[in-house]
């Protein structure tokens, strides 16, 4: 127990005290907000998960529509995002030359730095218009028999493939980088053997990198799939804000933390409807748990 | 093969690099220096607004609650305010005012838990909000409209307010048929996303409460938002602030068609600046006229500010430079009306 | 051609084509946001506060330091606290059911919807923490920041952790070294470049977070103060600039031109998301610098 076994456990300690702090954060914030949501559970029980009605004065509050709208948005989401983002990287590790992957990784990185209220801008100046006059025209038209493409409001742009599309450049860069990580990170030696054995390189590609990286791109997957569910600013401006079930992919929605943004400031110093607004929260909070459990039930750690 | 030579490359820069603790080292500095610059930009440009307080903190020690004021709520309220303390802080060296968005309920309730100094609505206190803030006092710096807009498609027509009413309550735009133009037909409706008082005025003319408008109507974020969605979708109907509504493009501000309650026929052309000012002049019992006034009866609402007990003498001064004639061109900047124009 | 090129070439053209939308996006965002910002773009609009200027908009030196601040703060009070946790579950705690709940615990973290942080922090660090963090204020948003960013750069530094050799630390045990000297001699430099990376993405996920710094930091239109004033209410009975103090930020300024689309115009808006987005640009470019100088000294 000289000085050397304290300077040899100093660091030990203070690294300590770093995940207990990071803990004693973290337990904190869980615990606040499913304290704070606990009047609305009590009183409204399950009928706060399934009700449909949502109202302050009658102070019923259910959120299945804002729940579903959620689902819905970030499940088109993933359907656009996760093959174009999994393709450019497989682009970025194993097709571009050094050069070109050296000059669109920080460019593709550049796009994190985007603020979420430039993208909502950005859809709804400019993306809007387009949906409006051509896409929306050309899905009904071409697709429209089928009802998950039927167009409800063919005056207005806004809906869930606008938010989704916006939300899938958003979370693009998330997943490219994360998964050309995890496909970088493969061991040479495995694609040479590949090779050796006489695989083209796409057969590498897909017998060899794919499923060595698969953890790490399932992880990328479920962290952009959180970005999107969690995204606020760009989804009020547009999914339309409407609080029912959205019909189609191109009728409006209402997400769940929309109505957290929407009615938090005016509601913030009310008990009850405040219960409620952390209920959504904790809600959506708890799905995030679900599906953190999942993914680290098929992909290992995050 | 440029994984090989990027992990033979590391291999390399960490053999050859002796000094193995240097990178993080220069990054703490790196961030330090960071942190130091943006530290001494501030303070390089932050002299000319502590200029601001030294000259307050001659004779005595000013405290920061006596040079600065913070104003918060309605976003309505919001671009007058931004307008007036810039105004006001040219005139009064020393003084520090700065404002901030939240919505009218979060004015009320910040201004009651003294989070801010002066909360701002585009509303009167309700009786719960002054139950569980006695000591809110009210002071009325100006007044607004609501208006009816419709997009570009419709020519402008008096909609009926019984019609609208039902179209609102039901999230059905078919309902409103009456001096519909021909040939139009009316496709969506838009409200607010978020809580307001705009809309909360356009709700109680109609006689609903404001949670009884049907969710299911499209909601665009602020007065803002509402715009720019009935200017995009031409055959829309919305309603906004008249300061959004007045010379805006591709809209049309609608006359009203009261046959249900009053019988009377607004026409768009009496929605003017004379008659809202005419309209928010309250009665003496300190209720707003009703029945008298053309095109804007009960569409109009009071602009508060809200404190928490009596206002500090610089909350005051404040309170009363927005209350003063010399603050009416603000006012007029942003399209409401300074209380002085018809109180 | 036999099938096996085939098929080898039109996945070789679909990830070209990915790749190309990708660029689209990002060239197509990014040339639109320099368009329309061009009109507002000066050095006088990006060194002056707005409060300096009649009217609202025209200046946004004040949500520059802000989001200066914000971001460094918080990414400076996140990475201390990062590392040392991904250290620590790595190189020292023994492998076990603990281990695996706390990577469950900062997976919850990371998968955090950025408006529960949002409301929490105005609930709690903004109103009930009032007597200490000021209110709205520039603390405030610092910490609900660090709470947003520690996981990213905690999942960096343990990614980067993970990729150092085992052979090179065996040697260091080796040749005697503690636990210690290998983490700090071996393993830290060998995953430097990835903790910077997860620092760059933290400081770049912070500046461009709205919601968070809209319920916590508020905004003002004046440039941060340095100085320390008395005031009734707050702890010690003293207000500290600018920590107390509200701050601005350039996503709230780029909120505000669509909020008040009459009275500031549009392009401000955009000069504002074009400015923060050169800022994330020279502070990645900046690291990217110090590494690659460092690795070639």
């Amino acid at each position: 127990m000289g000085p050397n076994y304290f300077r040899s456990k100093t660091p030990h300690l203070l690294l300590l005290t770093c995940v207990l702090t990071t803990a004693a954060i973290t337990l904190f914030f869980i615990a606040f907000i499913f304290k704070t949501a606990l009047p609305v559970f009590e009183s409204e029980g399950i009928g706060f998960i399934t009700g449909t009605k949502w109202s302050y004065s009658e102070q019923v509050y259910g959120i299945r529509i804002f729940i579903i709208g959620t689902l819905v948005m970030t499940g088109v989401t993933l359907f656009l995002a996760v093959p174009v983002s999994v393709f450019t990287a497989i682009f970025l590790s194993e097709f571009a030359p050094v050069r070109v992957a050296k000059i669109m990784r920080p460019m593709v990185e550049l796009l994190v730095g985007i603020p979420s209220v430039v993208y909502g801008i950005f859809g709804l100046f400019v993306l809007e218009n387009i949906f409006q006059d051509k896409i929306d025209p050309f899905l009904s038209g071409t697709l429209g028999f089928i009802p998950f493409f039927h167009d409800p409001s063919p005056n207005s742009g806004s809906g869930v493939l606008l938010a989704s599309t916006i939300l899938a450049v958003m979370i693009l860069p998330t997943i490219i980088a994360l998964s050309e990580d995890a496909m970088r990170a493969v061991p040479f030696e495995y694609r040479e053997a590949s090779f050796a054995l006489g695989a083209t390189h796409w057969e590498t590609i897909r017998k060899v990198v794919l499923p060595t990286a698969s953890g790490g791109i399932l992880a990328a997957t479920v962290l952009g799939m959180m970005r999107a569910m969690g995204e606020t600013m760009a989804i009020v401006m547009l999914l339309g804000n409407c609080a029912h079930i959205p019909s189609s992919v191109l009728d409006t929605g209402y997400a769940m933390t929309s109505k957290i943004l929407n009615d938090i400031g005016y509601y913030c110093a009310m008990d009850e409807p405040r219960s409620a607004l952390f209920g959504i929260a904790a809600v959506l909070f708890a799905m995030e748990i679900i599906f953190v459990a999942v993914a680290r039930k098929i992909g290992g750690r995050l | 093969m440029n994984i090989g030579t990027r992990i033979n490359d590391m291999f390399k820069g960490m053999w050859e690099d002796t000094r193995a603790v240097s990178p993080i080292v220069a990054t703490l500095v790196l961030v330090v220096v960071a942190i130091t610059g943006a530290a001494a930009v501030g303070t390089i440009m932050g002299t000319f607004s502590s200029d601001v307080s030294e000259q307050s903190n001659t004779g005595e020690l000013a405290s920061a609650s006596s040079t600065e004021i913070l104003i918060a709520g309605s976003t309505t309220v919001q671009p007058v305010s931004e307008l007036l303390a810039e105004a006001y802080m040219d005139e009064h060296q020393g003084v520090k005012i700065t404002v901030q968005g939240g919505g009218s309920g979060a004015g009320v309730s910040s201004a009651g838990m003294g989070i801010v100094d002066i909360g701002a609505a585009s509303r009167d206190p309700k009786d719960a909000e002054l139950g569980k803030y006695p000591k809110i006092k009210t002071h009325q710096i100006g007044g607004s409209a609501v208006v009816v807009i419709a997009g570009k498609d419709i020519t402008a027509f008096n909609i009926d307010r019984e019609e609208l009413k039902t179209a609102y309550q039901d999230g059905d735009p078919d309902k409103i048929t009456t001096n519909l133009p021909a040939n139009a037909s009316i496709g969506t409706l838009y409200q607010r996303a978020e809580a307001s008082g705009t809309e909360e005025t356009f709700a109680k003319w109609l006689g609903l409460t404001e949670d009884k408008i049907n969710s299911s109507i499209e909601g665009a974020t602020g007065n803002a938002g509402v715009l720019a969605a009935v200017q995009g979708a031409g055959d829309s109907i919305g309603f906004v602030d008249y300061g959004f509504a007045d010379g805006a493009s591709d809209i049309v501000i609608l006359g009203i068609s009261d046959t249900g309650r009053s019988g009377k026929e607004y026409k768009a052309a009496d929605v003017t600046k004379k008659n809202i000012k005419t309209a928010l002049k309250k009665n003496d019992d300190g209720k707003y006229p009703t029945g008298k006034v053309d095109g804007v009866d009960g569409l109009t609402r009071p602009l508060n500010y809200m404190t928490n007990g009596d206002p500090s003498s610089m909350e005051q001064a404040f309170i009363t430079f927005a209350q003063s004639p010399g603050a009416t061109s603000y006012f007029e900047q942003c399209g409401y009306f300074a209380v002085t124009e018809f109180a | 051609m036999n099938k096996r090129t085939l098929e080898g070439h039109t996945f070789k053209a679909i990830s070209y084509l990915a790749a190309a939308i990708t660029l689209l996006a990002l060239i197509g965002i990014l040339g639109r946001i320099t368009l329309e910002a061009l009109p507002s773009l000066s050095l006088y609009f990006i060194i002056t506060p707005e409060s300096k200027v009649p009217g609202l908009g025209g200046g946004i030196a004040n949500a520059i330091a802000g989001t200066l601040l914000l971001s460094l703060l918080s990414t400076a009070l996140a990475t201390p606290l990062a590392v040392g946790t991904a250290i620590y579950l790595k190189r020292y705690a023994k492998p076990g059911t603990l281990v695996r709940t706390f990577g469950f615990l900062l997976d919850v973290l990371a998968g955090t919807p950025s408006i529960v942080l949002g409301i929490f922090g105005l609930l709690f660090l903004v109103y009930y923490l009032k007597f200490v963090t000021g209110g709205f204020s520039l603390i405030a948003g610092t910490i609900a920041l660090t709470i947003l960013i520690l996981p990213v750069i905690e999942r960096a530094a343990e990614g980067a952790i993970d990729t150092v050799p085992a052979e090179l630390e065996e040697a260091s045990y080796a040749l005697g070294a503690t636990k210690w000297g290998t983490v700090r001699r071996i393993t830290l430099p060998f995953a430097l470049t990835g903790i910077l990376t997860g620092m760059v993405l933290g400081i770049g996920r912070a500046a461009e977070e709205s919601a968070v710094v809209i319920l916590t930091a508020g905004y003002t239109q004046f440039l941060p103060e340095f100085k320390v004033l008395p005031r009734e209410g707050f702890l010690f009975g003293m207000k500290i600039y600018p920590f107390q103090d509200l701050a601005a930020a350039l996503p709230i300024t780029v909120y505000r031109s669509f909020e008040f689309p009459h009275l500031i115009p549009a392009s401000n808006g955009f000069a504002a998301a074009f400015v923060l987005i050169v800022v994330v640009m020279l502070i990645n470019a900046a690291t990217r610098m110090l590494l690659w100088r460092s690795r070639i000294g």
